[in-house]
């Protein structure tokens, strides 16, 4: 009988190969290589999904039934899954604009996938839920903060892609570089720009649906806990990239960094948080 | 307006540079509450972080912060920056959905990104019916006017969603306005009412009741305008474990010695009453035995406190039509098989429906009781006080309002834009022809592609006519 933990194992090697096709669209262009890098990438989507499923209904034939979002193990397993999805229906939507990226995107989803899986800091038991997220909130809140949290760390690995091709355009690097693979400068920051815009929206949902769920369990809708102040902050960043944007018309390299400081505070809100300060979150640190 | 964007405060305030610098002073100094431990006492400081940090934090209350006058400052400063640059911009936004579109002038329509002309096939004032009645059909519901060659028709979609970024602006100002009339600081300060806005707790024994409850701020008692008692409070494992699975009190409120509502609160699930809530919040023990019997059938729960010094006292209730009794008989002091100590006791119990029940009890573990016309179970454990966690805060529905508004905004904002399509219908040398124009604020590339559908689906059925 096949068990949760072996088809997360069969979907970081999908996605293990799935990077490597994307890396060799990037390196020899060929259409039909990143086609069978989408195809892996999709296929192990379709696992993933099977195998938190599966991890669910194992929860239940062990009598602490809940949704696998839990604690650490579970939130980078859900994180994983949430970047290759988004990243998964942007190719769809963008076509080839979007393509490359996967050989940024699927790396950071197999290096989530094999960090749950080996790492020793983390505990990888189906463990019963404390009273305290035991709440219909719980499913809604981490959903939609990760939902924001993948596109966010897509929107930086396009920024890092941005970074990178303007540096080889402005060191004149030769056609047959492997960065001339990429989409254009421009169709670069419009994505970044569009992803960003989505995963703020869903951020701001996250942030909303938690202050909903804390008043409903503890009578105060913020209490400035670190992670509620961190999440905070990013929210101010991406605003501000926003802002810069729509009013003052900042874009390519700015906004590009932006991404990349932006991820940065959200990598902070979800593990620097949990392993470097205390607070109400810290049962996500195990 | 005019004179008002001269003035160099308002200027100032209305500036999108201020607010770009407030957000990112928001962002940067609030991450220093992050790091300092919050509320802790000047001592603690000290210890872990020597003198001369320790007088840094007390001096910017960077051991309060988000409390503290200058984040508050802070937080002024960007309501103030909000207000002035929606108020500054709205008058233009509302020109620009205003804006009569059939002013334009048919020689400008040319020159827009989208335009199409055709000709069509037909006399003029045919050819404007058909043009309107196909705009009409594709969704596109318009106005007319006539112009010097022709008629031009206009009909646009969502102008309103140009306000979508001052709903969220403004969903900003009404969470903080929720946050201000909920706070407790200013209903004590400032209102002088210290019960309009709370936060506190109680400490509720089980069978013992409580009129006022502690405020959290300053310690003192704020009167409830009724009284809650604890029923009993209980804790749930998961199965075969030590782990908690929940913990539940049993709440009654009572009004003018009228037991108004009774029910079970858990972590999660909360009792509103009268616009207070009261939380599960934490549990400690305060006695030694308490006992509780729960009738099976009903659910009814029964508790009675033993006083371990004199516990041969009877305890009666009634359940349904019948009275009953019980005592605790006897008690000694044994041992568990793992060698912990326990105690057994003997009770007696009896009802009106038959002769008592005798039988022995351990402490923690429950026993079924059958009686003729009930089954309980019964234990003896720990005398519980419930700790609850109790808030009035009538700013919550503005917070909640706030939230929902800023998602609609931010949608209409995103992913919602205005978009216009303008058809002007004009003969040339005795040929009718329609012109069609189009512009979108947002979205261009997929509005060019409906653009394009639009005046392409017009072309062709008077292809297959010709």
């Amino acid at each position: 009988m096949m068990n949760s933990s072996q088809l997360f194992g069969y979907t970081t090697i999908l996605y293990l190969l799935s990077a490597a096709f994307y890396i060799g669209l990037l390196v020899f262009r060929n259409k039909k290589v990143g086609l069978v890098g989408l195809i892996l990438a999709s296929i192990g989507v379709l696992v993933h999904t099977g195998a938190l499923g599966l991890r669910w209904h194992e929860s239940y034939q062990i009598g602490i039934g809940h949704a696998p979002l839990t604690n650490m193990y579970e939130s980078l397993v859900v994180f994983a899954w949430c970047i290759t999805l988004f990243y998964i229906l942007l190719e769809l939507k963008f076509k080839d604009n979007a393509s490359v990226l996967g050989a940024l995107v699927m790396p950071l989803a197999v290096t989530t996938m094999a960090y749950a899986s080996f790492s020793t800091d983390i505990d990888r038991q189906i463990s019963p839920l404390v009273p305290a997220l035991q709440s219909n909130w719980l499913i809604a809140h981490v959903i939609t903060c990760f939902i924001g949290y993948g596109a966010f760390s897509v929107a930086a690995a396009i920024g890092v892609l941005y970074l990178l091709k303007h540096l080889a355009i402005k060191r004149n690097f030769s056609e047959t570089n492997m960065l001339s693979t990429l989409p254009e400068l421009s169709v670069l920051d419009d994505l970044t720009h569009k992803t960003i815009i989505f995963g703020f929206m869903w951020l701001t949902a996250g942030i909303i649906t938690g202050a909903v769920w804390a008043n409903e369990a503890w009578g105060t809708y913020w209490s400035w806990d670190p992670k509620e102040t961190w999440s905070i902050i990013t929210w101010f960043v991406y605003a501000l990239a926003l802002h810069a944007r729509f009013t003052r018309g900042w874009n390519g390299t700015r906004i590009a960094w932006l991404a990349i400081i932006g991820f940065i505070s959200v990598f902070f809100t979800y593990f620097g948080v949990n392993f470097l300060l205390a607070g109400l979150h810290s049962y996500g640190a195990s | 307006m005019a004179s008002k964007s001269k003035n160099p405060i308002w200027a100032f305030l209305a500036s999108v540079k201020l607010a770009l610098l407030l957000i990112a002073l928001l962002a940067s100094t609030s991450i220093i509450g992050t790091v300092i431990e919050q509320n802790q006492t000047p001592e603690h400081y000290v210890q872990h972080r020597g003198e001369a940090v320790a007088s840094v934090i007390q001096a910017l209350n960077l051991g309060d912060m988000y409390n503290s006058t200058w984040f508050l400052c802070l937080l002024g400063a960007f309501s103030l920056n909000l207000i002035v640059c929606s108020l500054d911009r709205i008058p233009t936004v509302i020109k620009i959905v205003r804006k009569d579109n059939l002013a334009t002038n048919p020689d400008r329509l040319a020159k827009m990104k989208l335009s199409k002309e055709e000709k069509i096939p037909g006399t003029l004032e045919t050819a404007k019916k058909e043009v309107m009645q196909y705009l009409h059909e594709k969704g596109w519901k318009t106005d007319s006017r006539d112009k010097e060659y022709g008629t031009l028709f206009f009909s646009q979609k969502g102008p309103w969603t140009r306000y979508g970024v001052y709903v969220v602006h403004l969903s900003i100002l009404i969470i903080l306005l929720g946050a201000v009339i909920g706070s407790p600081t200013v209903a004590t300060k400032i209102l002088d009412n210290r019960e309009f806005a709370f936060k506190g707790g109680i400490s509720l024994p089980e069978t013992a009741q409580s009129d006022f409850i502690f405020s959290y701020a300053d310690e003192k008692k704020i009167p409830l305008d009724f009284t809650v008692r604890c029923n009993y409070f209980d804790i749930h494992y998961y199965p075969g474990t030590s782990m908690p699975k929940d913990y539940l009190s049993s709440l009654t409120v009572i009004e003018d010695g009228k037991e108004v509502l009774t029910t079970t609160i858990e972590v999660n699930k909360p009792l509103i009453y009268k616009g207070i809530t009261f939380y599960q919040s934490s549990y400690n023990q305060i006695g030694a035995a308490i006992i509780k019997l729960r009738e099976t059938n009903s659910g009814n729960v029964h508790v009675f406190p033993v006083d371990p010094q004199n516990y041969s006292v009877t305890n009666t209730w009634q359940e349904g039509e019948t009275d009953a009794m019980i005592r605790i008989q006897s008690a000694r002091q044994t041992q568990m098989p793992n060698g912990q100590a326990s105690t057994e006791m003997k009770i007696w119990l009896m009802d009106s429906d038959g002769p008592p029940s005798m039988f022995p009890l351990m402490y923690g573990s429950p026993v079924i009781v059958e009686r003729p016309n009930a089954k309980y179970e019964l234990t003896i454990g720990p005398h519980f006080a419930t700790g609850l966690q109790v808030a009035k805060d009538p700013g919550v529905w503005w917070v909640y309002t706030g939230c929902a508004l800023m998602l609609i905004g931010l949608y209409m904002a995103f992913f919602m834009s205005h978009r216009k399509v303008w058809a002007h219908v004009y003969e040339r040398d005795g040929q009718p022809m329609v012109l069609f124009a189009g512009h979108a604020n947002k979205n261009t590339l997929g509005f060019s592609k409906t653009f394009s559908s639009l005046t392409q689906g017009f072309k062709k059925p008077q292809n297959n006519r010709a």
